[in-house]
């Protein structure tokens, strides 16, 4: 039984990690909360759908489609909306709310174009998953875990060694001083919103293979994502994804002793928890305020 | 704005007033005007939506004044609509779409006596809720209790039952524990989760002979697949809303095997009419709905208390089958059989 909850925590983990992950790359370097992000991992995931299940194009390609989608959709909400009120010098708050004002829109696009009635993209078929030290796991569950660690190790490295990935931490670290050596803030705000969307468009792909597509999905999602970065350290994209394992973990073996109708309750008492006696999360940097 | 506008914005106004003067046509006075509170927005959109072309089928010739409120999905907007309904717009009857909306909204239509009539109400003695509560859904007692009786033909000795957390499912699970007499285990998720899995381990740990899937429709697709990976080997009953073209579809062969008990199905001549007009097969939902509007058609204009005494009287033969209502509002005489899920087919058992 401990190894089957383990497994549940993984794969919930891996899923909650995909999406804190980007979530936390585009936080760490335009310093607002983009919740907007959600609705990039809904609309990718029917896009998914509707390129491989409504017009019948080949799945690979689909995918492929879907996540590009979510990198320009991404970049598309930066340039259209996000850039325009930094120009007019609009605060992190309204920032903020203008990615509440395009969640809530972009779901409502979803439910006016797709429907509310639940969607499947029916490529893999459903079998009984594959036993192992006594747990089950399907060969799916197994690919989002493993994708999932494969992208976190490629990001590790790019933020680490890649051009683009030194002048986002530069960014983050302090704009202007980036600006006076020649990195363009603009230009780096554009690629952490390309590269934290396709990371949303994998998530979106994966989280519509395992847990079917609706509407609302991308709150959800958000909340726990969100969630997690916070426990994590926010603007921390290590710490998004550990605070993601955390939670997923929290979640499955609390509700085995709880009832089930406690498991948003674990993870908001976790998230209290962090806020009150750590606030800056697990590997987030205490900042004075003096 | 200048000059060129201000003309072009004149002569679209004007265009507008033209076409409302050639085409609208004006509901005459006599005719009984009906408020509806219905989903068409938000999580339940898609039953609200099945629900509202019943009735735009039933009215297609105008023979009622039919007003639409959205509640969105959300019950604690229900009450508003019905405000607004009986106070704004005085409508002579109301139809309300669920239980949870229904219950919501009970005092505001018992002190208004407006006779209502809610269509997707399944919640076991709801009506008894007031004397001015009708419903055209039977009530889930039958469903239930026809997956208890093919229990206990086959002799299972345990049961699990895994409950998504609501008003009507409550009222399942509760019919279901009453008639049940042996082992039982029940575990609960919310409508927006997504992971079911801690609960069917639970379930899987109890190795019932059957369980019972009294959850939200929408919610099928995911707790069939997480149940079918995870190799759960028992017999399982859903509820009849399981049905619907869209949850099949969405379901595939996870779904095959799974009990439905299902009323007796729509007429041939509605289930014409409905692909006629929509080109898709009608949904869970849209006959009782259709029926609901037919009646009060017959009704026609009338007081309230004269329209309540009507529907006491009602035998009316519906796209839904015979309809009659009890003392307390109830739809009585409604056929339960059950099916088996075939390659997205019923199969009767």
């Amino acid at each position: 039984m401990f190894n089957q909850l383990f497994i549940n925590g993984l794969i919930a983990g891996a899923i909650y990690a995909l999406v804190a992950s980007g979530f936390s790359l585009i936080f760490f370097t335009c310093k607002f909360i983009h919740f907007a992000h959600g609705a990039t991992i809904a609309f990718s995931g029917y896009i998914l759908y509707f390129l491989f299940s409504s017009l019948g194009l080949n799945f690979w390609v689909s995918v492929i489609l879907a996540i590009v989608f979510a990198a320009f959709f991404g970049f598309l909400m930066n340039i259209v909306v996000y850039k325009r009120l930094r120009k007019r010098k609009a605060s992190n708050v309204i920032l903020l709310i203008a990615s509440f004002g395009l969640l809530i829109l972009f779901e409502s696009l979803i439910l006016l174009l797709f429907g509310a009635d639940v969607k499947t993209i029916g490529y893999i078929k459903i079998a009984k998953g594959v036993e192992f030290l006594g747990a089950i796991i399907t060969p799916l569950q197994i690919v989002i875990v493993i994708t999932s660690f494969i992208l976190f190790v490629l990001l590790f490295f790019f933020m680490k060694k890649a051009k683009i990935g030194k002048a986002m931490r530069a960014v983050a670290d302090n704009k202007d001083v980036a600006e006076v050596v020649g990195i363009s803030s603009e230009r780096i705000y554009s690629w952490s919103f390309i590269i934290g969307s396709a990371i949303a468009g994998v998530a979106a792909v994966l989280v519509s293979l395992e847990q079917n597509l609706e509407p609302m999905m991308g709150t959800h999602l958000m909340i726990k994502g969100f969630t997690a970065a916070i426990i994590g350290g926010i603007g921390n994209v290590p710490g998004a994804i550990l605070g993601s394992f955390l939670l997923g973990f929290a979640e499955n073996f609390g509700i085995w002793f709880l009832p089930s109708g406690y498991k948003d309750a674990i993870a908001f008492v976790i998230l209290f928890i962090f806020l009150l006696f750590r606030a800056q999360g697990i590997l987030g940097i205490k900042r004075d305020n003096k | 704005m200048n000059k060129t506008t201000k003309i072009i914005g004149g002569i679209i106004v004007i265009m507008i007033i033209v076409a409302l003067i050639i085409f609208y046509e004006p509901i005459p006075k006599e005719t009984i005007k009906v408020g509806a509170i219905i989903s068409l927005s938000g999580r339940d959109s898609y039953f609200g939506s099945v629900i509202h072309k019943g009735m735009l089928l039933a009215n297609k010739n105008r023979s009622v004044d039919l007003i639409v409120e959205d509640f969105g999905s959300e019950t604690k907007n229900a009450p508003t609509a019905v405000n607004k309904l009986i106070n704004v717009d005085k409508v002579d009857i109301l139809l309300t779409e669920w239980s949870e909306d229904t219950l919501a909204s009970i005092e505001i239509i018992k002190n208004a006596k407006i006779p209502t009539i809610c269509v997707g109400c399944g919640s076991v003695g709801i009506t008894k809720e007031s004397e001015y509560l009708f419903r055209v859904w039977p009530s889930d007692e039958l469903e239930v209790s026809s997956l208890v009786e093919y229990a206990k033909s086959k002799n299972f000795d345990k049961v699990a039952v895994l409950q998504t957390i609501s008003v009507w499912e409550e009222s399942l699970v509760d019919v279901f524990k009453k008639k049940w007499d042996k082992d039982i285990m029940i575990q609960k998720a919310t409508r927006e989760d997504s992971d079911f899995r801690t609960q069917l381990l639970r379930i899987k740990e109890f190795n019932p002979d059957f369980i019972y899937l009294a959850s939200y429709e929408q919610k099928y697709p995911i707790i069939l697949k997480q149940l079918r990976e995870l190799g759960i080997d028992a017999e399982i009953g859903s509820t009849t809303w399981i049905n619907d073209p869209a949850i099949l579809e969405a379901c595939g062969d996870s779904c095959n095997e799974i009990i439905v008990p299902k009323y007796s199905l729509p007429t041939k001549s509605f289930m014409s009419e409905y692909k006629e007009e929509y080109n898709e097969e009608p949904g869970v939902g849209a006959d009782v709905a259709y029926d609901a509007i037919k009646i009060i058609e017959k009704i026609g204009k009338k007081s309230k208390d004269e329209i309540l005494k009507k529907l006491l009287k009602t035998n009316y033969e519906g796209a839904s089958g015979e309809i009659q209502f009890d003392e307390t509002g109830d739809r009585i005489k409604r056929e339960v059989k059950l099916y088996q899920i075939k390659d997205k087919a019923l199969i009767e058992i």
